[in-house]
């Protein structure tokens, strides 16, 4: 093959770019192509095969359907609350606040949510939500179709992007951004995995809707897709990152093989046992047990198996027990998750418990954004933003879930601020706005890396470097933390960036060769584990999901505000969060309890 | 040992595909026929083959396996083995 440059390759120029087509993606698209811009969705997989069609449990909205004084200010306050008070107020404000109309716009492209009797959209009850700022009880808030939420909602934007209009580069796969003399975005090179084929994608706004990047955990929830390309991208381009050191342990993965069992089981009804069949959370968390948030439920597990109350041979996992609830809830409301626990657990849910453990599952940090969708670039005022740049999804980071999400309030994040991303980009782009062109040099340079692994006559094996760095990550940067681990972490991480440099691609054909785009995820997938390590090894302070035994301490005085990773420097910078919602006070920072 | 054979086509060589026969250790647990074709893919990184979810929800993997279609990733090497 030979070196690919700017003469070489074609060019396919597009108003807007969507690289990305979950849920996120698909939102973002579907505004876009609904005003009649130019839009390509560039998706490494068919876009129903994104991670979004796994997600189960639903999306949290206060509809009011299942509580007819349900109030989206109640909403706000749990997410402020569960974010350990580093969301940004104004950005889930908007997302509380907006929701109900995104969620029905959902209902009306045909979304089938489960019903209740009378017809209302179906709503259960999830970790972290109360009713009347905390002091009412728990809230019933997780909009739902069944244990498929996901599924239904990725196929119904698919399904409506289809009708609109929108362009889509399936299996496509984007290497790297293009950046112009002036530091814009002028779009990405992708290639075509089915024919090898490379090419610059150009527009005038490129949104990156890449998704999570679990895989940088041996043990993670995350569909095998989940590399971090979008952060990936943006990291070699000098862009930065925020609060890289918040990754969720979702409590109730299935033990050994990882795949999620949602957290609507324990709405439901189901909880967590020990060995002596106690269930443990009623200690940890008197009021909400086992829905508290997250990041409790899953520190309460490991410390039940660290005190050698864990279930099994080796004590090492814990159990969820569903069987009270009878067959027939199990089969009409959790269909999915007894198939599931049948396949990967050997159990059947209906007479046994499911073998569950705390495992990786979403990334609360990301590329910085407003509400927008616009993304930040380092600046003195840190606030300053990239032209042509935009992110949405979990691959973003507006704040809204801070140093803990809870459930169901991925799904809204993707629509709202798909759907907020595509209004701004539609309206700026049609008042004249817009990035100049590259230059050849430029998009020679974004080519560089491709061409690099595509001439690889020698190196390091894909496969192996790539369990080697998911070692790292699960040993030193999971649920409990430690300075001195980390360090040993950092610097096995320095060593492994050698390897990522100098990575041997076997197969160099042209057609499906997913050597390549494994080599290339790997690379990603480091960029996003190196901003993880900085990240938490300088946050000196216990919040939400990062919990350290050397500092057990929430440290408001020093840390009350976003980390902020300059990829260029690899340090870690400080970013103010917002505390200023328009429609209320803000809620001032609590000792968190449930 | 057990062995498996692929279907393979590399449009740029071959002029037709064909079937190529890889051997494998009998793993100790039961996998997944998906588990089995990363392990393979690891040894020869030209197989290539479809999947995302790994869980039997977004339909990458279909294969026709023994001459039944599934999805590899919730196949058991042991149904079909
Ligand atoms: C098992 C599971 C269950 C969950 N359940 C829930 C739930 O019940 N409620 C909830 O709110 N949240 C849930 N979540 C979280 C939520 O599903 C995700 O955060 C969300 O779906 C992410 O959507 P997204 O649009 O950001 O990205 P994704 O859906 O992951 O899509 C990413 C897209 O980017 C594309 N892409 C990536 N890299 C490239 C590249 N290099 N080139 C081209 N395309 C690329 C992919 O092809 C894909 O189309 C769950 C997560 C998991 C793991
Ligand atoms: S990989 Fe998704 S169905 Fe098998």
């Amino acid at each position: 093959m030979s070196t690919l440059n700017s003469s070489n390759i074609k060019t396919l120029e597009f108003d807007v770019l969507v690289i990305g087509g979950g849920g996120s993606g698909m939102r973002t698209s579907l505004e876009l192509a609904k005003s009649g811009l130019k839009t390509a969705v560039v998706s490494k997989v068919f876009p129903t095969r994104s991670h979004t069609v796994s997600a189960q449990g639903g999306i949290t909205c206060a509809i009011a359907s299942a509580d007819p004084q349900d109030d989206w200010r109640w909403h706000m306050y749990d997410t402020v609350k569960g974010s350990d008070y580093i969301g940004d107020q104004d950005a889930i404000e908007y997302m509380c606040s907006e929701g109900p109309k995104a969620v029905f716009e959902l209902e009306h492209m045909g979304l089938p949510f489960s019903r209740t009797e009378n017809g209302r959209i179906y709503q259960r009850p999830f970790g972290g939500q109360s009713k009347d700022f905390g002091k009412g009880g728990q809230a019933s808030r997780t909009c739902a179709a069944a244990d498929r939420t996901g599924h239904a909602l990725l196929h119904t934007l698919y399904q409506n992007n289809v009708k609109e209009g929108s362009n889509f580069l399936n299996e496509w796969f984007a290497v790297d951004l293009v950046l112009n003399k002036l530091k814009e975005v002028t779009g990405v090179v992708a290639f075509s995995i089915e024919s090898g084929e490379v090419a610059y994608l150009k527009a005038q706004a490129t949104v990156l809707a890449t998704g999570g990047a679990g895989r940088i955990y041996s043990s993670t929830t995350n569909a095998l897709i989940n590399t971090g390309d979008g952060l990936g991208m943006a990291l070699r381009a000098g862009i930065p990152a925020q609060d890289m050191e918040m990754w969720q342990f979702h409590p109730t993965g299935i033990y050994g093989a990882g795949s999620l069992v949602t957290e609507g089981c324990r709405g439901e009804g189901g909880y967590l046992i020990n060995k002596d069949g106690e269930r443990f959370m009623e200690r940890y968390a008197p009021n909400a047990k086992d829905l508290a948030g997250r990041d409790v439920v899953a520190r309460s597990m490991v410390l039940e198996i660290l005190e050698g109350r864990g279930c099994g041979e080796n004590k090492d996992h814990v159990f969820l027990k569903l069987d009270h609830l009878g067959a027939d809830v199990l089969n009409a409301k959790l269909p999915g998750i007894c198939e599931l626990s049948k396949t990967f657990a050997a159990v059947d849910p209906v007479y046994e418990p499911i073998p569950v453990v705390p495992t990786c599952h979403y990334m609360m940090g990301g590329t910085p954004t407003n509400i927008h969708g616009q993304a930040f670039k380092i600046s003195s005022s840190n606030n300053d933003y990239i032209p042509g740049l935009f992110s949405v999804g979990e691959a973003a980071c507006v704040s809204v879930h801070g140093a803990n999400r809870l459930g169901g309030n991925s799904l809204l994040d993707l629509v709202v601020f798909g759907r907020a991303a595509g209004l701004h980009i539609n309206e700026a782009l049609k008042s004249g706005g817009g990035v100049a062109d590259a230059d050849k040099d430029d998009i020679d340079g974004a080519l560089h890396s491709l061409n690099k692994l595509n001439e690889s006559t020698s190196g390091y094996e894909v496969s192996s470097v790539k369990r080697e760095l998911q070692e790292v990550m699960q040993n030193y940067f999971g649920v409990f933390r430690r300075g001195d681990y980390m360090e040993k972490g950092v610097s096995a991480l320095a060593d492994i960036r050698e390897k990522i440099d100098n990575l041997h691609l076997q197969d160099k054909s042209a057609a499906f060769n997913t050597n390549r785009v494994e080599a290339i995820e790997l690379q990603n997938l480091f960029e996003v584990a190196e901003a993880t390590a900085i990240s938490s090894l300088q946050r000196t302070e216990s919040r939400g999901a990062h919990a350290r035994e050397d500092y057990p301490d929430r440290d408001d005085e020093n840390w009350l505000c976003h980390s902020l990773y300059d990829p260029t420097s690899k340090s870690l910078g400080k970013r103010k969060v917002n505390f200023e919602p328009k429609q209320v006070d803000a809620f001032p920072p609590k000792i968190r309890t449930y | 040992m057990i062995s498996i054979n692929i279907y393979r086509y590399n449009p740029e060589k071959d002029q037709f595909p064909y079937m190529q026969t890889y051997k494998f250790e009998q793993p100790k647990r039961d996998i997944m026929v998906l588990e089995l074709l990363n392990q393979l893919k690891e040894k020869d990184p030209t197989i290539s083959y479809r999947r995302s979810c790994r869980e039997g929800v977004c339909g990458s993997d279909g294969m026709n396996i023994n001459g039944k279609n599934g999805l590899a990733c919730i196949t058991p090497l042991s149904s079909v083995h």
